[in-house]
C-alpha cells in the first residue's frame, strides 16, 4: 500500500533526500525531499511521497520536483510541494495550486512592545475579533457590486488603494505588487464570483487565523533591521486566502482540464492532477482565472489589515501604526525564469523565497533577500526567514510554508481535550478569541509537526536564513 | 430531519457527528448510509445505497451533515438539479460540487434528495431546501481516490472533501 521505502531513497546531504527517476518508469525527473531522518521515517507511513512522485510525471516538468520539510498528504499533489514546468511546452495544473488559491500570510509590524500594551491586550483581541468577520458563513462588511468585484479581480491592490483600504506603500510590499498582470475577471467562472462576492475581508475557518505576537528572538540582526523587526516588538500575522471564490474557480477548472487532457495526449496517475498545456486555451484561461483569484486573496488580506489597523488605533491610540512587512503566497503558480528557462512554478503549501538581489523584490529588501513567514501551530512559535541564493539555485526560489499537519482532524478531535487546551493557552499568556470549539481543537499544537524542526531543516540546507522567532500573545480564529 | 437514521442531540455539532460515526460502526448487516472517515488532512466521505440513485442521495446527505447542524425541518422549497458529466465518478463530483456551491452561495441547507433519473452520464434530481448558515466549511469536492462501484449488496461511493 505504501510503495516507497527508505531503501528507495538516497540521502545526498544531511537533510536532503532523493527518490531517483529510476524508481518509477513514468517519472521524468528526480523527486527531492528536504527533511531530517525522523521526518522521513514518519513520511514513509503516509502517502505524501507517492504523491510527490506522481508530480514528476508531468510533461515539461523541470528537474527536480521538490518536497519541503512540512510536506503532508494532500489530494493529488502533496501539501508542501514545488513543481516547476517548462512554460514553452509544459502543463499547468489547477490541483498544483489547490482550491484555496493564493492562501498566504502577511506580517504587520507595530511600533510598540508587548510590555507597552500590557493589560490592554484583552481589549485589543476583542476589538480585532469584532472588526474582522471570522468563521464559517460570515459575510464581510463590504458589499461589492458585480463591477466592483471585477475591479478587485482585474486590479488587485489597485482596487484596495482606490477604495481606501490600502496605501501605495502597502502594495509595494506584496508579491507582484498585489496585482497579477495575467489576471482577467472574465476567466473567473460566474459561480465562483457568486460564491465569493460577499466574502471579501473575511478570515474564514479551518486553519486560517489572525495572531498578535511578540518578537521573542532575533537570529539575524541585519536582516531583522531591514524587515523593521526588533526584540519585544508586537506584530500581527494574518493567514487566509481567496475564500469561496478561489475554491469554486479551482473546482471548475479541474473539471475542464479533466475533460480535455486526453485531447492533448496527457495521462496522469491521479485524476486530481488534471492539467492542460500552459499555452493551450484551457491552460491560459486557468492562469488568467487563478491570477484573478490571487488578486481577490490579496485584497482579502488587505481589507482585514485595514480592519485590524482600525482596531489597533481604537484600543491603543490614534498615533499607533501597523506597517506591512510583506505578504507571501502559499498556493499559487507563477511564471518565473530559473536557469534560463521560463517556468510555471506551482507552489502548493510552499513559499516563494527569492534570494538577495532579485529584481522582483522591493528595493528595501533587495540586500537581505525576500522576507518569508512560517506560521507555527496555534500557541507555538512562528518564524521570519529570508530567501537565499541557494534557494534560487536548488529549489526554484522556494521554501516551506508552515508546520505541516501530522494528526488528522478526526484524530485531533479524539485526542485533544478542549478544557486542557484552553487552560494551556491561558497559562501561556495567550488571549484566545475563537468562533468555535471545534476550530480550536482541530488546530491544536499536537496536530502539527514541530515548526522549529521544519525551519531548522531549511536553515541546515541553506534554502532559508532564520531571522526572528515570534510568540503568540493573542489568537483570533474561526 | 435528514433521514439518516441517527439520533440527534444538543451537543456541539462535531461531538454529535462523532457520535454518528461511532453509530455507523455498529450498523453491522445494515450498512450506514454514509460515513465520514479519516484522511490525513481532509475528510473522506463514504456512502452506500441499494441503487445508484440512493448512493448519490446518501453522499449528498453525508456532505450536508458535515456542513450543517441537523435539526427537525421540512423543506421550505424545492429545486431541480440536472447534471451531465463524462462518467459516473465525475457525475458524483459534479453533483456534490453543485450542491456545495448552491449551499454556500445562497445560505441554504439541502435536506431532501429525490434522484429521479440517473445513468452513467446524467442525473436529474429534486432537492428540498431550508435557509441555513453552514457551521462547517468544505472548500471543494476532489477527484482524489474517487470511486463509485457496485458491491455485493448495492453501490458504494468514496470521495475526498477538501476542508
Amino acid at each position: 500500500m505504501y510503495p516507497i521505502a527508505l531503501a528507495d531513497m538516497q540521502q545526498i546531504a544531511p537533510c536532503t533526500w532523493e527518490i531517483p527517476r529510476s524508481f518509477r518508469k513514468d517519472m521524468r525527473v528526480n523527486a527531492r525531499l528536504y527533511a531530517n531522518r525522523e521526518m522521513v521515517e514518519h513520511l514513509l507511513a503516509e502517502r505524501s511521497l507517492e504523491q510527490l512522485v506522481n508530480t514528476a510525471t508531468f510533461p515539461g516538468v523541470q528537474e527536480p520536483v521538490l518536497a519541503m520539510p512540512d510536506i503532508h498528504q494532500g489530494y493529488g499533489f502533496p501539501i508542501g510541494g514545488v513543481v516547476a514546468v517548462r512554460a514553452e511546452d509544459g502543463v499547468i495544473s489547477p490541483g498544483g495550486v489547490g482550491y484555496d488559491i493564493n492562501c498566504g500570510v502577511r506580517l504587520l509590524a507595530s511600533t510598540t512592545t508587548h510590555k507597552d500594551i500590557g493589560e490592554r491586550l484583552a481589549a485589543l483581541a476583542t476589538q480585532i475579533q469584532r472588526n474582522v468577520p471570522t468563521g464559517v458563513g460570515r459575510s464581510g462588511r463590504i458589499k461589492l457590486s458585480d463591477e466592483e468585484l471585477d475591479a478587485v479581480l482585474d486590479t488587485g491592490m489597485h482596487w484596495a488603494i482606490t477604495a481606501g483600504h490600502a496605501s501605495e506603500s502597502d502594495a509595494e510590499l506584496v508579491e507582484e505588487n498585489g496585482c497579477f498582470a495575467a489576471a482577467s475577471a472574465d476567466a473567473v467562472p460566474e459561480r465562483a464570483k457568486k460564491r465569493g462576492i460577499d466574502q471579501l475581508g473575511t478570515l474564514g475557518a479551518g486553519n486560517h487565523f489572525l495572531e498578535v505576537q511578540r518578537v521573542e528572538s532575533i537570529f539575524d540582526t541585519e536582516r531583522a533591521k531591514a524587515f523593521g523587526l526588533f526584540e519585544g516588538q508586537v506584530t500581527v500575522l494574518i493567514h487566509t486566502g481567496s475564500r469561496g471564490l478561489g475554491h469554486q474557480t479551482c473546482t471548475e477548472y479541474v473539471r475542464r482540464m479533466d475533460q480535455v487532457m486526453a485531447d492533448y495526449g496527457i495521462t496522469v496517475p491521479d485524476r486530481e492532477l488534471s492539467c492542460a498545456p500552459f499555452k493551450a486555451p484551457e491552460g491560459q484561461a486557468y492562469f488568467h482565472a487563478m491570477a484573478a483569484a490571487a488578486n481577490f486573496a490579496w485584497c482579502n488580506r488587505q481589507v482585514i489589515t485595514h480592519a485590524v489597523r482600525e482596531a489597533w488605533r481604537a484600543v491603543l491610540g490614534a498615533h499607533e501604526a501597523l506597517a506591512l512587512v510583506y505578504d507571501v503566497s502559499h498556493n499559487v503558480a507563477k511564471l518565473e525564469e530559473h536557469g534560463g528557462v521560463l517556468c510555471v512554478v506551482h507552489r502548493k503549501g510552499a513559499t516563494r523565497a527569492f534570494g538577495p538581489g532579485h529584481e522582483e523584490l522591493p528595493a528595501r529588501y533587495r540586500k537581505a533577500g525576500q522576507p518569508v513567514f512560517i506560521p507555527g501551530s496555534m500557541g507555538t512559535a512562528s518564524y521570519v526567514l529570508s530567501g537565499t541564493e541557494t534557494a534560487m539555485q536548488e529549489s526554484f526560489g522556494s521554501t516551506c510554508h508552515g508546520a505541516g499537519r501530522q494528526l488528522s482532524r478526526r484524530k485531533a478531535k479524539e485526542t485533544v481535550v478542549y478544557d486542557r487546551l484552553c487552560r494551556a493557552l491561558h497559562d501561556a499568556g495567550i488571549e484566545v478569541r475563537a468562533a468555535s470549539a471545534k476550530g480550536l481543537i482541530e488546530e491544536a499544537p499536537e496536530a502539527y509537526k514541530a515548526v522549529d524542526q521544519v525551519v531548522d531543516v531549511m536553515a541546515e540546507t541553506g534554502i532559508a536564513v532564520k531571522v526572528a522567532r515570534l510568540r503568540p500573545i493573542a489568537i483570533v480564529k474561526g | 430531519m435528514i433521514s439518516n437514521g441517527y439520533s440527534k442531540g444538543l451537543q456541539p455539532h462535531w461531538l454529535h457527528r462523532l457520535g454518528r460515526e461511532a453509530a455507523s460502526a455498529e450498523h453491522r448487516g445494515h450498512a450506514a448510509p454514509f460515513e465520514l472517515l479519516e484522511h490525513p488532512a481532509d475528510i473522506r466521505l463514504r456512502a452506500r445505497g441499494a441503487t445508484l440513485a440512493e448512493v448519490f442521495a446518501n453522499a449528498a446527505r453525508g456532505m450536508m451533515a458535515y456542513l450543517f447542524e441537523l435539526v427537525e425541518a421540512k423543506p421550505e422549497r424545492w429545486e431541480r438539479i440536472e447534471i451531465t458529466a463524462p462518467d459516473r465518478e465525475a457525475l458524483l463530483v459534479d453533483w456534490l460540487s453543485e450542491l456545495l456551491c448552491r449551499a454556500t452561495s445562497n445560505y441554504n441547507a439541502y435536506i431532501s434528495f429525490q434522484v429521479d433519473e440517473i445513468d452513467e452520464h446524467r442525473l436529474v434530481a429534486r432537492v428540498g431546501i431550508v435557509s441555513a448558515v453552514a457551521i462547517d466549511d468544505i472548500k471543494a469536492v476532489t477527484h482524489h481516490e474517487l470511486a463509485v462501484r457496485k458491491c455485493n449488496d448495492g453501490w458504494e461511493a468514496t470521495v475526498v472533501l477538501d476542508v
